[in-house]
Order: C-alpha cells, then sequence, then structure tokens
C-alpha cells in the first residue's frame, strides 16, 4: 500500500525517466487500492478509476440510451455518484461491477423520461453508415441496404431483448458483468442474446433478405 | 473480452447472418467518450462546496417565515389605523345630527354612507378602509370643531425720547401759487 501513495501527484512533477515508471507503477495498482486511497478523499486516485472504466461505462450507458450526448451525461454523472458513495461500497464486487450497475441504473432512469423517448425516436447517427467496401457497387448499395434493415431490426426489438445484444456486441462486458448489471441470472442474458439475433433473423428473413432459418 | 457468438447459436448456417448482426450492434455502441468526461468528474469532485451550504435548510424556511410574519404585521397595522380613523369617522357621522342643523344634511350623507350600510365583502371593506384613511374629514366633522378665539394684541406704545438732542424735523406746508399770464 504504500507504494501506491501519492502517486499520481507525483506524476505531476517527475522528470520524464521517472514518468514512465510512475506510469507502469500505476498499472500494477489495483482497483481496490484505488478504491481505499480514494475513500480517503484521494481525487487522483479516484481520477484514475475513471480513466480505467470510462469506456466500459460510456458503452454500457449508450447501449442504454443510443444517443451519444445523453450516454456522456449519465457516465458522468454514474462517476460523480460513485465518489459520493464510496463509503458504501463495500468491495463485495470488484468496482468495475459496482460502476457498470449505477451507470446502467442511471440509463435506464434516464431512459423512462419522455424527452429521452423522444430524441431516440429519431436517430440521427445510427442508421446512415457508409456503403461498406464490397466486390462493387451493387454490392456495397446491397450491404448497405442489409446493415441499415438489421439496424431497423435491432431497434425493434423489446428493450430487454435489444439492451442484452447491445451489451453484449460492447466488446467490454463477459456475459456474467451483463448478468450482474442487468440483474438476471447468466442463463437469462444468454437466452436473451439469443432470442434477439432470432428475432432479427427472422425480420430480415421477412424482408427477403435471409432464409428464414 | 469479445463474447463468442458461437457459444450461443451452433448453427453454422446462422453464423453469417449472426456476424452481420453482431457487427451492426457492435457500431451501435462503438465509439469512446469525449475527453471532457474524465475532467469533469475530476472537476466536480474537487470543486469546493460553497460557504451557503452548510446552512440547514430550516434555517432558510425560518427567514422566510420570519420575514413573512414581519410582512403580514405591517399589513395588519395599516388596516388596523384604517379602521380606527373609519370608526372615529363612523361615530362622528352619527352624532352628526344632534348637532348640525337638518337643514343641510346631504354632503355627510354623500360622503359617509359606509355608517348605514350593511357588511360587505372583505376585499370590498379593505379597498373602503384605505380609501378612507386617505380622504379629507368631511364637512360636518370641521362644524363639530370649536372656533379659535383670537385674542387682540395687545401693543404698547413706546414714548419718544427728545432729550438726545435730535430735534425733531419740522414740514413746513407746501405753498403752491398759481401761474400768472395765461
Amino acid at each position: 500500500m504504500p507504494v501506491v501513495s501519492g502517486f499520481s501527484r507525483t506524476l505531476l512533477i517527475l522528470p520524464d525517466p521517472t514518468i514512465a515508471e510512475a506510469r507502469r507503477s500505476i498499472e500494477r495498482v489495483t482497483d481496490e487500492e484505488l478504491v481505499l486511497l480514494a475513500r480517503q478523499g484521494d481525487p487522483d486516485a479516484f481520477d484514475q478509476l475513471v480513466a480505467r472504466h470510462q469506456s466500459a461505462v460510456y458503452r454500457a450507458a449508450l447501449a442504454a440510451l443510443r444517443v451519444r450526448e445523453d450516454a456522456e451525461e449519465v457516465a458522468q454523472d454514474a462517476f460523480i455518484r460513485a465518489w459520493r458513495a464510496l463509503d458504501r461500497f463495500r468491495g463485495e464486487s470488484s468496482f468495475r461491477t459496482w460502476i457498470l450497475r449505477i451507470t446502467w441504473n442511471r440509463a435506464i432512469s434516464k431512459r423512462r423520461g419522455l424527452a429521452g423517448w423522444f430524441r431516440r425516436a429519431t436517430p440521427i447517427d445510427d442508421v446512415a453508415e457508409p456503403a461498406a467496401a464490397g466486390d462493387g457497387q451493387h454490392a456495397a448499395v446491397q450491404n448497405a441496404e442489409l446493415h441499415a434493415q438489421i439496424v431497423t431490426a435491432i431497434h425493434a426489438l423489446s428493450p430487454k431483448l435489444r439492451d442484452a445484444l447491445l451489451l453484449a456486441q460492447s466488446g467490454d462486458y463477459q456475459y456474467d458483468e451483463i448478468a450482474r448489471m442487468l440483474g438476471v441470472p447468466l442463463g437469462t442474458v444468454k437466452w436473451r442474446i439469443s432470442e434477439a439475433r432470432r428475432k432479427v433473423r427472422e425480420t430480415l428473413a421477412t424482408l427477403g433478405y435471409v432464409d428464414a432459418k | 473480452m469479445r463474447n463468442d457468438p458461437s457459444e450461443l447459436s451452433g448453427r453454422s448456417e446462422s453464423n453469417g447472418i449472426d456476424a452481420l448482426i453482431d457487427a451492426a450492434a457492435r457500431r451501435l455502441v462503438a465509439g469512446e467518450p469525449s475527453s471532457s468526461l474524465r475532467t469533469s468528474v475530476r472537476d466536480r469532485i474537487e470543486r469546493r462546496r460553497p460557504v451557503w451550504l452548510p446552512v440547514p435548510a430550516w434555517g432558510a424556511a425560518f427567514a422566510i417565515v420570519i420575514a413573512a410574519l414581519i410582512a403580514g404585521r405591517t399589513l395588519l397595522d395599516r388596516s388596523g389605523d384604517s379602521e380606527s380613523v373609519q370608526q372615529d369617522n363612523q361615530r362622528a357621522a352619527v352624532s352628526l345630527p344632534a348637532v348640525q342643523p337638518p337643514v343641510n344634511p346631504g354632503p355627510a350623507a354623500r360622503v359617509r354612507p359606509a355608517a348605514s350600510q350593511p357588511a360587505r365583502t372583505g376585499a370590498r371593506q379593505s379597498s373602503r378602509r384605505l380609501a378612507d384613511a386617505i380622504t379629507p374629514p368631511p364637512a360636518e366633522e370641521e362644524s363639530l370643531i370649536p372656533p379659535l378665539a383670537i385674542v387682540p394684541l395687545t401693543t404698547t406704545q413706546i414714548a419718544v425720547d427728545t432729550s438726545s438732542g435730535v430735534t425733531p424735523i419740522e414740514i413746513e406746508p407746501l405753498q403752491i401759487e398759481p401761474l400768472l399770464g395765461q
């Protein structure tokens, strides 16, 4: 524990060779140690936790809200709440699981807001994708159309199925993490992801893109 | 850390379209938070609490209650003053017929009708009280005031002292002679 004490303050004043060493030492510091320091009021330690988990937190919020500004706002709010509630963090789960759970709850609360619903009703940046490079122009157009149909089908899923699918594909979470985040058993998460894919396939088959199998 | 789709769908024929579905889902949640996220969090957790924040909320509520009490008391005092003025006026108006000869009761009746009218609504009464408070006293009240007895001023005559050496000026009357020759 003495090794990590005040590491990031030191980082600001050390010359370059030492900075590299300090960075290596930061990487060796565990989340639990950073949480202990943050609990003592060290903002640098908490800043390091933010740096480590901000991507996962942001993508979880984005999976729920699908609007980047909202996701960023929720991510920020989640970190602030975590900072204020550090004394109540008992360490029964990892900090990552805890902050993801806070984020998900905040995101779902925001999603239930009417204003957020209106904004998501007209998503602006998730359908207009550039045409993928294919064998030719025709193939590129077909790919773009198929992609747009898949996105539309994903949006049409029920929130439970869509959340599970998007969280699983964000690349940040294992299935068991998703299960803890959503507060459901692991088997339920797997079933929801599988069911989400099946429903999208079914929609594409109805549109004549793929086989109905 | 990527989850394997084949773990959930064992059929190889659906793997192709599942891969497309997964890719589309992945693009929906792709991206990184802006650099301002970390700095914003840092700023917020380091921001000092304002000095007034430790003041409990009941302190502010108490101040509001005190202010309301003071304002209410001021209003009550004002209405009480106007009411007492009105009551004085009413008493004067009631006692008026005994003093004033019944020759000219018109102005008094027009000026002070509230004494003989039934009670009105609260809003009208309050506005009436305010009007009474600023209107001049009616004419019959002036007649009740006893006239002032003016005592004539007494002046003392000052004797002219002639012993000071100043001789009084003697003015001879002008003698005007008429012009001749015309």
